[in-house]
């Protein structure tokens, strides 16, 4: 696919697979995923929210936009039915409907602080993430919502390249390998509401939040090692962690570990001998 | 405190059922009753709902206890069958509380539970 200009070299783009997008309707549809996920749907109109279980532990992330007052749509980062699934079971008397709604484009857009992506106004649905000067756009978009972005310049990436962003950047896209983690030892805080009141999975959050109880952490590593993701991390015969993402550059894996805070000491940026 | 709940049915105490009484006098309601239900949400993914209203819906079971009419949606009835409905006042008191038979784990306030 190349519907975009990349002669110009100011920006990169990596054109993903198409994705589901889902409609969440009724009366009572923002109070529902206010209830089922980590960030306040009422104050934040468009993000992204957790879906936790009542352990904390992510079900899913979704891309959210909220329109008017009786409409969400969303896209999931597994882009699977598992979280849809699990929140209607949870659908009991609430007025709230999800249905898949159709597919759109999936593009993702690095660009650097100094020269922010204006175009967001133009796609479905958006959400943005800011780390190392650089800021990381994820963009839905129908196919007509692509050829409005046509005047823009951008440089096309590969997968590989990607990501190695990401993993710079420290981005987790969310995967059925995490499953069993919570947002805070993800880095998804800014995606949790403290003052919001209760969700499924708040109780858990909050006491590991208030008492400084996250126990695990997001650390970029490099090794020689070829490493796969959930590969144990293992430095001087010591279980420290497990791989969440990794790439090959050069001769050298770069990857992002998800480590054991007492072990984040053993890691540097050294080349890790693992 | 009742112990043994018919499942096919939920109880409301005496006490509970006065304070019902007491907080629909306040707002000077004439016809009025009890709806028991429960939503997703809450910290444990269920959460427990008490409103007092006019009427049943007509999807509602309706229970008679103590001169109180309760109404239940027939969807949350199959969480709430066996529930004991208990109110307790005083400095110590937790006011409405739930002895749910169905509930495998609550939230530390016991304003929603998990099965």
């Amino acid at each position: 696919m190349n519907l975009l200009n990349t002669k110009k070299h100011n920006s990169s783009i990596y054109f993903d697979k198409n994705h589901d997008i889902f409609s969440m309707v009724g009366e009572d549809a923002i109070s529902f995923l206010d209830r089922m996920s980590t960030n306040n749907i009422f104050k934040i109109k468009s993000s992204r929210t957790a879906i936790t279980d009542n352990k904390g532990a992510i079900i899913d992330i979704l891309s959210y936009k909220v329109i008017g007052d009786k409409n969400i749509i969303f896209v999931s980062d597994t882009d699977n039915n598992r979280s849809i699934e699990y929140m209607k079971k949870y659908i009991i008397i609430d007025d709230v409907e999800i249905n898949r709604i159709g597919e759109l484009n999936k593009l993702v857009i690095f660009k650097n602080k100094a020269q922010p992506f204006q175009g967001l106004d133009k796609v479905t649905l958006s959400n943005q993430y800011e780390n190392k000067n650089l800021i990381r756009y994820e963009l839905f978009a129908s196919e007509d919502e692509l050829k409005t972005l046509d005047n823009i310049n951008f440089k096309q990436i590969s997968f590989n390249e990607k990501t190695t962003l990401d993993i710079h950047m420290k981005y987790i896209t969310f995967n059925e390998s995490m499953i069993k983690t919570n947002p805070l030892e993800l880095g998804f805080k800014n995606i949790i509401s403290f003052d919001k009141g209760c969700y499924v999975g708040q109780e858990v959050i909050a006491r590991l939040y208030n008492y400084k109880k996250v126990s695990r952490t997001i650390v970029p590593f490099k090794t020689k090692s070829e490493l796969k993701v959930n590969s144990k991390i293992i430095i001087d015969s010591k279980n420290i962690g497990n791989v969440l993402s990794i790439q090959k550059n050069s001769d050298i894996f770069l990857g992002l570990g998800l480590i054991k805070k007492r072990f984040t000491n053993l890691i540097s940026e050294e080349i890790l001998n693992i | 405190m009742e112990t043994n709940i018919p499942i096919n049915t939920i109880k409301i105490s005496e006490k509970a059922c006065e304070k019902v009484k007491e907080f629909a006098n306040n707002e000077s309601r004439d016809k009025f009753g009890l709806k028991v239900a429960v939503k997703g949400g809450g910290c444990s993914g269920l959460q427990y709902i008490l409103q007092i209203v006019e009427g049943p819906e007509d999807s509602d079971k309706v229970i008679s206890q103590n001169g109180l009419e309760i109404y239940i949606p027939k969807k949350a009835y199959v969480y709430l069958a066996g529930t004991y409905l208990d109110y307790t006042d005083g400095l110590n008191g937790k006011g409405f509380e739930f002895k749910n038979p169905n509930a495998k784990s609550s939230c530390g306030c016991g304003d929603s539970f998990s099965v």
